[in-house]
């Protein structure tokens, strides 16, 4: 296992948001984690980040304890965290949202190399590198904080619902993006509302409800599964 | 890799060198205009507004590194500012060591207090961070009132001497002290020039801008505080030392009141707030302003000069809250 999350539980002010969770993702894969609104996705994320201090359970990365780790320390171990609602710089330009990324390499050098890997990914983002982040439309957004985590060369990136708030031919070349650079070689934990089309990237899902994993599994299991297939494919 | 891809997949195109460039080019030459501004003005009076309009601009731009680019709002940068002006004043009068050397000395002394502090204070948030600033500058003020070491409430006169740059101190003729103001300005602007564009420049405005997504990008959001914060004392501390050998004469009021925390912070914020040039135009428009309106109204009108700052600064923030700057500046980074 790459990271190996195991009984986590996390709280705010005593309100239990996801209670003796285990996830697990080996490297290469991608893993979803599905569920509804409050369902936890979010937290969970967030405590593997170092965003939010977890109550109990441990997090293991690579073989090493990372819970209760700060969260800078957590990114520069090569886990990248793409925030809900993409969090850009929105009065920086894309090409310093991107420099952001890149700080986190102390060889000058070589910080800038995996701008290659990301203007491979997002056309797009090369054309508009001196606009202000603020300028770019919602799926560029989301672009731009994927390439931007990618500058931190991560061995696992974690994406909290990419698909948020962006039309819906664009939520395609999102997931086709994800599946590339998972392809490239860094492992994919993904959070998405939309499980149909992430189970179509995935290797394995998890689903949650109100803090718990319910259901885990290959993806085809999740897919066969008749109360997925009634809750979430309307079938 | 060809050197031509290489350069093709930079961040920093040669649009960005060239306005770097520029904006060297135009501090050079608004910097030469004003070094040529004592050559038409002979009036002492006059002078002295330019001088502490200069002042006001280098300290209001140190402000600025911590307030402006990191997003922490103090209001009690008074606290630096007097203890610059004390260090710079009790080792020249009770130690005789020259003003320059205090300067540094109060630099030092108030970049490790604002270090100490922010382990603190930067712990709170918006508001409560500045009230926090606030009250420990208050605090330093009520110390220094009842401290005799450095003269309590009745403070320090500087002893008359011979005019020498070694001691700062220029009796006849005030263009030393202007030539002084304007190269430490030029200094602090090269400072916020080069940090712009560094790391910690970046750092520093994605911590403003959002301190959970820069620390999910590897920031070390604490660190940089702290760090902006130690800077921006700096240079208010030798601000101070400067003012105090300036006037020659220092008590807890006249260096450390409250009213010298707002003096900095406003120029920034009048003029545009984490710019380049913000702190210098407010600083060029609010100091005039504010020596004329106190030697034409004299005593009677003192706080006056508040309460025209304060309709500015309600006018800026309700019309142009990113301050006066952005009226010259042209919109870039749009669509076009």
């Amino acid at each position: 296992m790459l990271l190996d999350v195991k009984s986590l539980t996390t709280a705010y002010d005593g309100l239990i948001a996801i209670s003796d969770i285990s996830v697990g993702v080996k490297a290469g894969e991608i893993v979803v984690v599905a569920g509804a609104n409050g369902a936890g996705k979010s937290t969970l994320l967030k405590s593997i980040a170092g965003m939010e201090r977890p109550k109990s359970g441990t997090v293991t990365f690579a073989g090493d304890r990372i819970d209760g780790m700060a969260g800078h320390l957590i990114t520069a171990r090569g886990i990248a965290y793409v925030p809900e609602a993409k969090r850009l710089f929105p009065r920086l330009t894309v090409a310093d949202n991107l420099r952001l990324g890149s700080y986190l390499h102390a060889d000058k050098a070589d910080r800038e190399a995996p701008l290659e890997q990301v203007f491979a990914l997002f056309p797009r983002l090369k054309e508009r590198l001196p606009q202000k982040a603020a300028t770019l439309s919602g799926g560029e957004q989301q672009m731009l904080a994927i390439g931007r985590a990618l500058m931190t060369r991560p061995r696992l990136l974690m994406l909290d619902e990419p698909s948020q708030g962006i039309m819906p031919k664009l939520v395609d070349e999102i997931f086709d993006a994800v599946k590339t650079i998972r392809d490239t070689g860094v492992t994919i934990l993904l959070v998405e509302q939309r499980l149909v089309e992430s189970l179509e990237i995935a290797d394995r899902a998890y689903v949650l409800q109100t803090g718990r994993v319910i259901l885990e599994g290959s993806a085809a299991e999740v897919r066969e599964n008749p109360d997925v297939r009634r809750a979430y494919l309307g079938i | 890799m060809t050197d031509s891809t290489l350069t093709s997949l930079k961040l920093r195109g040669d649009a960005f060198i060239a306005k770097r460039r520029r904006q060297l080019v135009v501090a050079a030459l608004v910097f030469a205009a004003v070094a040529c501004l004592p050559l038409g003005i002979r009036d002492v009076y006059l002078q002295n507004v330019l001088i502490l309009t200069l002042l006001y601009a280098a300290v209001s731009q140190s402000w600025n590194v911590l307030g402006g680019y990191c997003g922490q709002i103090s209001l009690g940068h008074a606290l630096y500012f007097g203890i610059g002006a004390y260090a710079a004043s009790v080792l020249y009068v009770n130690y005789d060591i020259v003003p320059w050397f205090g300067m540094v000395v109060g630099g030092v002394l108030s970049a490790v207090l604002a270090v100490g502090l922010g382990f603190m204070t930067f712990r709170l948030k918006g508001h409560y961070f500045a009230i926090a600033t606030l009250v420990i500058a208050e605090i330093g003020l009520v110390l220094v009132h009842n401290w005799d070491f450095v003269g309590g409430a009745l403070g320090i006169q500087w002893p008359f001497g011979q005019d020498s740059i070694w001691t700062l101190q220029f009796a006849r003729d005030k263009v030393p002290y202007f030539y002084f103001a304007l190269g430490l300005l030029v200094v602090v602007w090269l400072v916020t020039y080069f940090i712009e564009n560094s790391r910690w420049g970046f750092w520093w405005r994605a911590v403003k801008d959002d301190p959970e997504a820069a620390e999910s990008l590897g920031v070390e959001v604490f660190r940089s505080k702290l760090a902006a914060a130690a800077v921006s004392a700096f240079f208010t501390a030798v601000g101070g030392g400067f003012y105090a050998a300036f006037v020659s004469y220092i008590d807890p009021e006249s260096v450390m009141s409250f009213r010298f925390s707002l003096l900095f912070a406003l120029p920034a914020v009048l003029g545009g707030i984490g710019t380049l040039w913000g702190a210098p135009l407010g600083a060029a428009i609010l100091i005039p302003l504010t020596e004329i309106t106190r030697s034409y109204l004299g005593g009677s009108g003192s706080g006056l000069d508040l309460i025209i700052y304060g309709a500015l600064i309600m006018v800026v923030a309700l019309a142009k809250p990113e301050g006066l700057l952005s009226l010259f500046t042209r919109k870039s980074g749009g669509k076009a």
